[in-house]
């Protein structure tokens, strides 16, 4: 579906005036590949350059170095960032400033308008990414009246209309409550499973990618480690490396494991560590 | 004060005026606009009221929003009536002191006090009735034939109906600045005027600052969203002329007409 090959970002930063812009290499040489129909993370702690790269699967940014190939396209802004739109959607992280309608509707709108949609099929495209998002009741209200959540559920359904195969939801997470940052993610992952589209998930949110079929871990504008959450999370002195933390569930598991608990790490979610609790302790275990 | 701005005047509603083509409504009110220049004896600003009340009962908009649209121009309307009352010689009808009033200055008050309010709640009708995005929606319509001239009546729509959109955003940003600010103690509410204005200043700052972040990352998603400036885009709510439009069409004429040489003969 995506792949990067050497891919290189830098940009020049400008310090006080007078002074010399210094070049600032935000991707250094990524190599990734993302299969169709997966739900990808993307994880690393602020300028990690995990955003950079987002940017590059849409076409906002182009490689200074390398090539980022979207099926078999390549993003060098050469005629076909059209079609490239079309098949990677992005939503961002602040929700006031991606939606442009004044109505739910209008805004999912937006994007089948600048596509080329034809009319008469705009009214079955909203219903449906409406209802994939679970807000077809709220169609005509003011998006400025919605709560966050609702928001980025907009934002998502703009661009689950345009039919896309992939979406890349950079940070959508990061400006939300607990509870709509999980109502989001299992939109994603519903997504994901029922209408095959290739989910990439880039948040600094541990918990929220633990389902993620691969994740890969960034940090200075290289991507240090990649592989499933189970691989990740084995080795807690790895990601402390990276300034990233352990999802709560395990960390407690890596404790509890210290404290002689015989647990088979790494433990992902809360039910797994019950599980393996109330076996050990029918086994008659360590405690 | 800047709390208490209220914008996006619109009445949420399904009435008949609602369902009207935006274009159809600002013709009418145009026109109707237009029209109230003819009149000179007040009496016919009657007739020309109970047309305006028949179209606030048509769109279903409860009484008290006529008088809530004056309201912001009570103190223009004051000031006029009083002023052409006093300003303008002729017949004398009474004085007091060196102040009079004249017969001809009283007819003149009246009937510039009477059309003002009539223009403004009318404009009232139309706001109350169409959204911001349809109004945007209609003038680049209307004014599409100005696209031939070079005019980018497509990019100023989008530009004003964005604006429109971000009104009750910025709104929100004053109030948490206004109150980041005062929480560390500068006081907005006292002092003469230059004082007040001077203190304004670390309000517009960041609300500029931030503006323009927002307008930065706004162009990135709708760059993501795939809008070009290229500005070949399909619709979703077309705007089409129905049987009902055409009939508005005609009565908002017939009117214009009647008011017209009413006005003329009187």
């Amino acid at each position: 579906m995506i792949r990067a090959s050497n891919v290189v970002y830098s940009y020049l930063k400008y310090g006080r005036t007078g002074e010399e812009p210094v070049s600032v290499r935000a991707l250094d040489h990524v190599d990734l590949e993302i299969e169709r129909g997966s739900f990808i993370s993307i994880i690393g702690h602020n300028g990690s350059g995990k955003s950079t790269l987002a940017k590059h699967f849409n076409g906002l940014l182009f490689p200074k170095e390398g090539t980022v190939w979207i099926d078999d396209l390549p993003t060098d802004g050469k005629g076909n960032l059209a079609q490239i739109r079309q098949k990677v959607c992005m939503v961002f992280q602040n929700p006031d400033n991606q939606i442009i309608g004044a109505t739910v509707e209008e805004d999912i709108a937006f994007g089948l308008e600048n596509m080329q949609v034809p009319t008469e099929q705009m009214q079955e495209r909203i219903d449906r990414s409406l209802e994939a998002v679970g807000l077809t009741e709220k169609r005509n209200e003011n998006p400025g009246c919605l709560s966050g959540g609702q928001k980025q559920k907009t934002a998502i359904a703009g661009a689950v209309a345009v039919s896309p195969q992939c979406l890349v939801l950079d940070e959508a997470t990061a400006m939300l409550d607990p509870r709509a940052r999980r109502e989001v993610i299992r939109v994603a992952r519903k997504l994901n499973e029922e209408e095959g589209i290739t989910v990439i998930l880039i948040t600094h949110f541990m918990d929220e990618i633990i389902h993620s079929h691969r994740i890969f871990v960034m940090d200075h504008g290289v991507v240090v480690q990649s592989g499933t959450p189970k691989e990740i999370f084995a080795d807690p002195g790895l990601l402390e490396q990276y300034h990233l933390e352990l999802p709560p569930v395990t960390k407690l598991a890596f404790g509890l494991r210290q404290k002689g608990l015989p647990l088979e790490l790494p433990v992902l979610e809360p039910e797994e560590l019950l599980k393996q609790l109330l076996r050990i302790r029918k086994g008659g275990g360590a405690c | 004060m800047l709390r208490d701005i209220t914008i996006g005047k619109y009445y949420n509603g399904s009435s008949l005026i609602h369902s009207l083509d935006c274009r159809t409504k600002l013709a009418g009110a145009l026109l109707y606009i237009v029209s109230l220049f003819f009149v000179k004896d007040p009496i016919l600003f009657i007739p020309c009221l109970v047309y305006l009340l028949i179209l606030y009962r048509l769109a279903s908009i409860p009484w008290h929003y006529i008088l809530k649209g004056l309201r912001s121009i009570v103190v223009l309307l004051v000031f006029t009536f009083v002023f052409q009352s006093l300003i303008t010689s002729g017949r004398e009808l009474f004085s007091i002191g060196f102040l009079s009033v004249s017969y001809e200055g009283l007819m003149k008050a009246i009937r510039l006090v009477s059309r003002i309010s009539l223009m403004i709640l009318m404009a009232s009708l139309l706001a109350y009735t169409t959204t911001p995005t349809q109004m945007a929606a209609g003038l680049e319509k209307s004014l599409g034939f100005l696209e031939k001239l070079k005019v980018p009546v497509h990019e100023m729509a989008m530009m004003v109906s964005i604006a429109f959109r971000f009104i009750p955003v910025f709104i929100e940003e004053v109030n948490i600045i206004m109150d980041a600010q005062a929480s560390r103690g500068v006081d907005f509410y006292s002092g003469n005027v230059f004082r007040r204005m001077g203190k304004m200043m670390p309000l517009v700052v960041p609300l500029f600052v931030s503006a323009i972040r927002r307008s930065a990352e706004l162009a990135m998603a709708m760059e993501a969203r795939g809008y070009t400036d290229a500005g070949n885009r399909t619709r979703y709510r077309e705007l089409i002329y129905t049987k009902k439009d055409r009939t508005a069409y005609l009565i908002s004429i017939l009117m214009f007409l009647l008011i017209l040489i009413s006005g003329l003969l009187l």
